[in-house]
């Protein structure tokens, strides 16, 4: 068959597998275990953050803080603009990539050649829609013979591998009525684990669980309380029917030697705790950090990391455990409080930085105990974190009747925001990736409905005496202690990457693919890409040669920071999206 | 052959061209500047282009500003050829210009029927001078309805008071 054939039978199945060679190839990969996700082969990146650990951690070493500014162009094949922000997955020299408009497709992650591309119809009107999920894709998932992915219509579909072929196609549920996906599933335990967005909805989200085979729904966790649940009463008062938007939309992580998938959930609308009629509530399920059974959804423990929002901070991101000895030091900077009665030494913890207040957030990951916290980028919001973990907000940054303006940092989009951290578990240092920014928010007097979430206006500046926006810091998480900071002017709101060889990776909303020593901060190289450097940067090796990838597209908020932020710092363009791929000389 | 493509080139643009009359000035933009085929014509430029960071409402989001409501109120005093003008030269944010005149203009129309608006016979013009003469105006008062027919509706903003759930939008 010849490739316009297969091209034009595709059209039924939307899919296309392309010459019998490359069929054999295909052909030839084998199902992936759980075991293999546990214990990724080194040339390989199976998962968001490479394998069930999600540390966005390569051990490959070729390329090295001495050889990385020999770094070039390999390959890159163009993709449609759209806010990408994906990890590819590579896979035995195959690589799986989700891209703008619904497309995953398998490609030879050697020469960029198309193996299979599928096309998800979305057949709601666009004003039905999540209007914001659709591209992102932050994450998809492989597993047995299938890759998996959520759509922007709030579908879990799972695709043959090998062809590209529609396995399931599992419909979630009110798609048009908003609700969706933009970091994708994990595996856990054999069980398909995902959030859901619904930010701009008039009622709250959840987190699901599907059998891997079939696409099954085993269970359904929402976070919102109804009346007479649990945490009802810290709603203020307020009708169920106006408790909107709490939904998962963050990164998930499982740890198989606990057997619990860790996630969190999402502030509430509008902004202004006035509007919303909870005034003075903490909001029980919002900002919250659960420890699920992956098979039952049962709640083994939860922590809420920010009550009473009105400021749109979603403690959502990724959180990562690791055994380590901890040890957290009285003199780490911007010191929220440590746990006196948390065991130290070795203990097995989750870690990270939940939240858009920046705060790096250490607990015991069996139990939920509380250890320590610690602040990175500046924040006025939370006054103080007990030495039980308990947060008390700064009632003066709250908003009061009247409406009055309230100048608060970070903003809505960050301190951290989407772009994930990277972790080295050798090293034990976590790398974060921040920007510095505050902003001036008035609640609109408009009569607030979910559609217009939050119901605000802002004017965003960088902190007072910052001249950067851009920002990294390397964290110590077994001290708490900065290793070290780096900082430029241009907003970079992009993901991250560490390799066994001490080198740090970083996209940009600046457009630069930079690669940093892990140990000093420095910036080592960079390159310009043509489009926002917005995709998780990953590294793979095929026949012995190390590969770094990473999406580029629309600089999508990384943008919106930049204009309001440092204008003349950034050369903002999402044309020319692309994989784009790079290797040493041969 | 030539011409036969040419002319396949040019048809659409014939097609929007057709013979619909241009709003002309001086009006305000509560006087029927639009009409609600060109305001569809945007819904669907605006879900594409500007929805995702204004939300399908114009409520705004996380990063980007309301666009209707009190925010567009608070722009009485300037004409639409402004507003397009500053779309041409800023939206969206990684892309500005990228649309045709015509095709932000549509945009506007579809922001004014968000805004509540009234649509009217006429449509706003294909050029950003066609817009010279029309002025953004904060809504007429509830009450003091103009000479607007009989028109319950406009401002008062009714049964949405109470949160009836509409179809969501954007977000993370």
């Amino acid at each position: 068959m010849t490739l316009r054939q297969a091209m034009l039978l595709g059209v039924a199945s939307l899919a296309f597998a392309i010459s019998p060679a490359y069929a054999d190839k295909l052909s030839e990969l084998a199902p992936v275990t759980d075991e293999d996700l546990q214990n990724v082969e080194p040339g390989n990146w199976l998962a968001y953050g490479r394998d069930v650990d999600n540390f966005g951690y390569s051990p490959l070493t070729q390329v090295t803080p001495e050889n990385v500014t020999q770094l070039q162009s390999v390959w890159a094949r163009g993709i449609e603009s759209g806010n990408i922000q994906t990890a590819p997955l590579v896979y035995d020299g195959i690589m799986f990539l989700a891209s703008p408009n619904e497309v995953v497709e398998a490609i030879d992650a050697v020469t960029g050649t198309l193996l299979w591309q599928y096309r998800h119809r979305v057949e709601i009107e666009p004003e039905q829609l999540n209007s914001i999920t659709r591209d992102r894709k932050r994450g998809i998932a492989i597993y047995g013979e299938n890759i998996y992915f959520a759509t922007w219509d709030n579908h879990l579909v799972a695709l043959n591998m090998r062809d590209g072929q529609v396995v399931f196609d599992v419909d979630r549920g009110q798609g048009d009525e908003g609700i969706s996906n933009s970091s994708g599933p994990i595996i856990a335990n054999g069980v398909i684990v995902l959030g859901s967005s619904c930010q701009y909805s008039g009622f709250g989200c959840y987190a699901t669980g599907h059998d891997a085979t079939t696409g099954e729904e085993l269970w359904r966790n929402y976070f919102i309380p109804r009346p007479g649940e649990e945490g009802d009463e810290t709603w203020g008062g307020s009708s169920f029917e106006s408790r909107w938007m709490t939904g998962a939309w963050g990164q998930f992580t499982y740890s198989p030697e606990l057997d619990l998938v860790f996630y969190g959930s999402t502030s509430t609308g509008p902004a202004s705790e006035v509007q919303r009629g909870t005034v003075g509530g903490t909001q029980y399920g919002t900002n919250t950090r659960f420890a699920v059974k992956p098979t039952t959804g049962e709640i083994v423990w939860r922590h809420q990391t920010l009550p009473r929002d009105n400021w749109d901070q979603e403690c959502t991101y990724e959180m990562i455990v690791d055994t380590v000895n901890v040890n957290p030091s009285a003199s780490m900077e911007t010191l929220q409080s440590i746990n006196p009665d948390a065991a130290t030494g070795e203990r097995t913890v989750l870690v990270g930085v939940p939240c858009k207040t920046g705060t790096l957030w250490q607990f015991d990951a069996a139990t939920g105990e509380y250890i320590y916290a610690r602040d990175t980028a500046y924040q006025n919001l939370i006054e103080s974190i007990d030495d039980k973990g308990i947060v008390t907000v700064n009632e003066d940054v709250v908003h009061k009747e009247g409406g009055a303006p309230v100048y608060h940092c970070p903003t809505f989009l960050g301190g951290r925001d989407q772009p994930r951290t990277a972790y080295n578990p050798v090293s034990k240092v976590m790398f974060v990736p921040l920007t510095n920014a505050c902003m001036t928010m008035t609640p609109r007097p408009d009569v607030p409905i979910p559609a217009n979430s939050y119901n605000q206006t802002s004017v965003y500046s960088l902190p007072e005496g910052m001249e950067n926006a851009g920002r990294i810091d390397a964290i110590n998480i077994e001290t708490g202690e900065t290793v070290w900071r780096y900082e430029q002017r241009a907003v970079n709101y992009a993901s991250l990457m560490v390799t066994a060889s001490d080198l740090l990776f970083s996209g940009g909303a600046d457009r630069y693919l930079k690669a940093l020593d892990q140990t000093t901060g420095e910036l080592l190289w960079q390159t310009r890409l043509a489009a926002g450097a917005m995709g998780v940067p990953v590294s793979y090796e095929v026949d012995g040669k190390q590969y770094i990838a990473i999406v580029s597209g629309n600089p999508s908020y990384g943008g919106t920071l930049m204009t309001r932020l440092v204008p003349e710092a950034g050369d903002l363009s999402s044309l020319g999206a692309a994989i784009q791929v790079f290797a040493l000389p041969d | 052959m030539a011409a036969l493509a040419a002319a396949m080139l040019v048809a659409p643009g014939a097609v929007l061209a057709q013979d619909v009359a241009i709003t002309e000035g001086p009006k305000t933009i509560y006087d029927g500047v639009y009409t609600t085929e060109q305001a569809d014509r945007g819904k669907a430029l605006y879900g594409n282009s500007c929805a995702g960071c204004h939300g399908s409402q114009g409520g705004g989001g996380p990063a980007a500003p309301p666009i209707t409501g009190s925010a567009f109120d608070a722009k009485a005093g300037m004409m639409l050829s402004d507003i397009v003008d500053f779309m041409i030269v800023a939206m969206p944010p990684d892309a500005p210009g990228s649309l045709r005149t015509r095709e932000y203009v549509d945009i506007t129309a579809y922001i004014l029927a968000l805004h509540g608006a009234p649509a009217g016979e006429t449509e706003l013009g294909g050029k950003v001078d066609d817009l010279a003469d029309i002025e953004i105006v904060a809504a007429p008062a509830a009450g003091a309805a103009p000479a607007a027919p009989a028109a319950p509706a406009p401002a008062a903003a009714p049964a949405a008071g109470e949160a009836a759930p509409q179809p969501a939008n954007d977000g993370h």
